[in-house]
């Protein structure tokens, strides 16, 4: 009888050592949840209302450049305006640039069939369709292969643009016309729009994109590593919602959509460009940046910018998401202001933080 | 939706709760149904599930807790199990060995594999 209760009592203990190794083990490798650093840097006002704006969401490292006609600020949440980060789609203004300034340089016509610059077969679209989300293309590659690798890419949180240009260029020779002439994003669109201006100037997009804009702008931290061999092993990585550290998304021949990385610091010299007509873009960014087609949303789109009525005003933005990063550039050309905010995680929004804050420059806060 | 994995890696737990339930348990031996090779095979199941949710859960602040529910429930379903294999055979009486021998096997085979594949993503 006494053995059996003195069994029992060691099973208990046994059982509830079990318990307590679980939960030690279950606290130990929980998964890394991002907060926001408590570090500011930068101007201690705008870092203060970043800090504010930042308070109830997940976010890890933020930084963020106004731009106002008087003076560019930055600020950060543990990062500065130094700090390299994935720009993802706000690419795709810098590659609707490039196209006007191919055009600029009499090298093609934004008119122009695409399929004058790629082996696009019969495809009837034009670049300036690509640009405008107009072409008929689907978001992304279609088909059971390309929506198997997109699935892993995002178990694994790995870049899921992995094909090359020929691989892009035949799955958009080769995919069906949805809609053409009414604004659908496509990621697939607009890198095909890139790998076309490359291959009217006869370079490779990077290229292209450094001559055209980097290399003008003194942007020396930017670039389009295209590929993994592109980023040095210790290249920053963000956070993907799991909370997993991200691979970078390089975007291979999808670049052009979203494969730029660059600093708050960059972006500001970019806004401030885009907002200037700085003459060292060689051509008027308002043929990028003019609303061109009403979208379904109530806004409008010029070349990949889109144009919304945000509290009277009109605002010219592009976002951007890639498997850690989130990023916003938001322009108010009437004012001649600007914010550039990038964070490393997945599952942090940016829009809020950057409207609120564009809203705030433009009203004078700032200053 | 970030709510949902958690939840359903929950609900996947809760059927190896059994330890907490002396009817149940009562019940499980008297059928001999159970045996020590089949909690085995649910331990493994249940550090799957823990693995599972951990890499593929979207993981804020606002979720945090979830986790800790998911590791309790998990940690509850484990205990049980320990304290539920003293009174249990190792294979029961109805079953052939080899068959339930090989079966733990390919059942631990497949949650170790589930477990090593998602934490090399």
């Amino acid at each position: 009888m006494r053995s059996h209760s003195m069994r029992s009592r060691r099973l208990l203990a046994l059982s509830a050592v079990v318990a307590a190794v679980t939960m030690v083990m279950g606290t130990l490798l929980g998964p890394h949840i991002p907060r926001p650093f408590a570090d500011r840097t930068g101007d201690p006002l705008v870092a203060g209302r970043l800090a504010e704006l930042a308070s109830d969401g997940d976010y890890h490292h933020l930084s963020v450049a106004v731009v106002t006609p008087e003076v560019t600020k930055f600020a950060g949440l543990g990062a500065d305006e130094r700090t390299s980060m994935e720009i993802g789609s706000i690419t795709k203004t810098m590659t609707s640039l490039l196209l006007i300034q191919a055009e600029g340089d009499d090298v093609l016509d934004i008119t122009d069939p695409a399929s004058m610059y790629l082996e696009l077969g019969t495809q009837p679209f034009t670049l300036e369709e690509l640009a405008s989300h107009r072409s008929g293309l689907p978001r992304i590659e279609s088909g059971i292969g390309a929506f198997l690798q997109g699935y892993v890419s995002q178990l694994r949180g790995s870049d899921p643009y992995t094909g090359g240009v020929e691989q892009l260029v035949s799955a958009a020779r080769g995919s069906g016309l949805s809609g053409a002439g009414s604004v659908s994003y496509s990621n697939m669109g607009v890198a095909v729009l890139g790998q076309a201006v490359a291959s009217a100037r006869g370079l490779p997009y990077e290229q292209v994109l450094s001559q055209g804009i980097f290399e003008p702008l003194g942007m020396s931290d930017s670039f389009a590593p295209v590929s993994s061999s592109g980023l040095t092993d210790d290249a920053p990585r963000g956070f993907t919602s799991s909370g997993r550290s991200a691979d970078p998304w390089t975007g291979n021949a999808h670049a052009p959509a979203g494969g730029v990385r660059s600093t708050a610091a960059d972006m500001a010299r970019y806004a401030s460009a885009l907002l200037t007509a700085d003459p060292a873009l060689r051509v008027d960014p308002a043929a990028s940046l003019d609303p061109r087609y009403n979208d379904d949303d109530g806004g409008s789109i010029g070349l990949a910018w889109f144009i919304d009525e945000r509290d009277g005003r009109t605002i010219t933005w592009h976002n951007g998401a890639t498997g850690g990063y989130r990023s916003i550039l938001v322009l108010d050309r009437a004012a001649g202001t600007a914010v550039y905010i990038a964070g490393d995680t997945a599952n942090g929004p940016v829009e809020g933080i950057a409207h609120a804050l564009l809203a705030e420059a433009t009203r004078g806060d700032f200053r | 939706m970030m709510w949902l994995l958690p939840v359903i890696c929950a609900l996947l737990l809760t059927p190896h709760l059994v330890a907490v339930l002396p009817r149940k348990r009562a019940s499980e031996r008297t059928a001999g149904k159970a045996d020590r090779l089949r909690l085995i095979t649910s331990a493994f199941e249940v550090i799957a599930v823990l693995v599972f949710v951990r890499q593929l859960g979207t993981w804020t602040p606002a979720t945090a807790t979830l986790w800790f529910v998911v590791v309790a429930l998990a940690a509850t379903a484990l205990a049980g199990m320990m304290y539920r294999s003293a009174g249990l055979p190792w294979i029961t009486a109805s079953s052939s060995p080899a068959r339930r021998i090989l079966g733990t096997v390919a059942g631990c085979l497949v949650a170790t594999t589930v477990v090593v594949v998602l934490l090399l993503l």
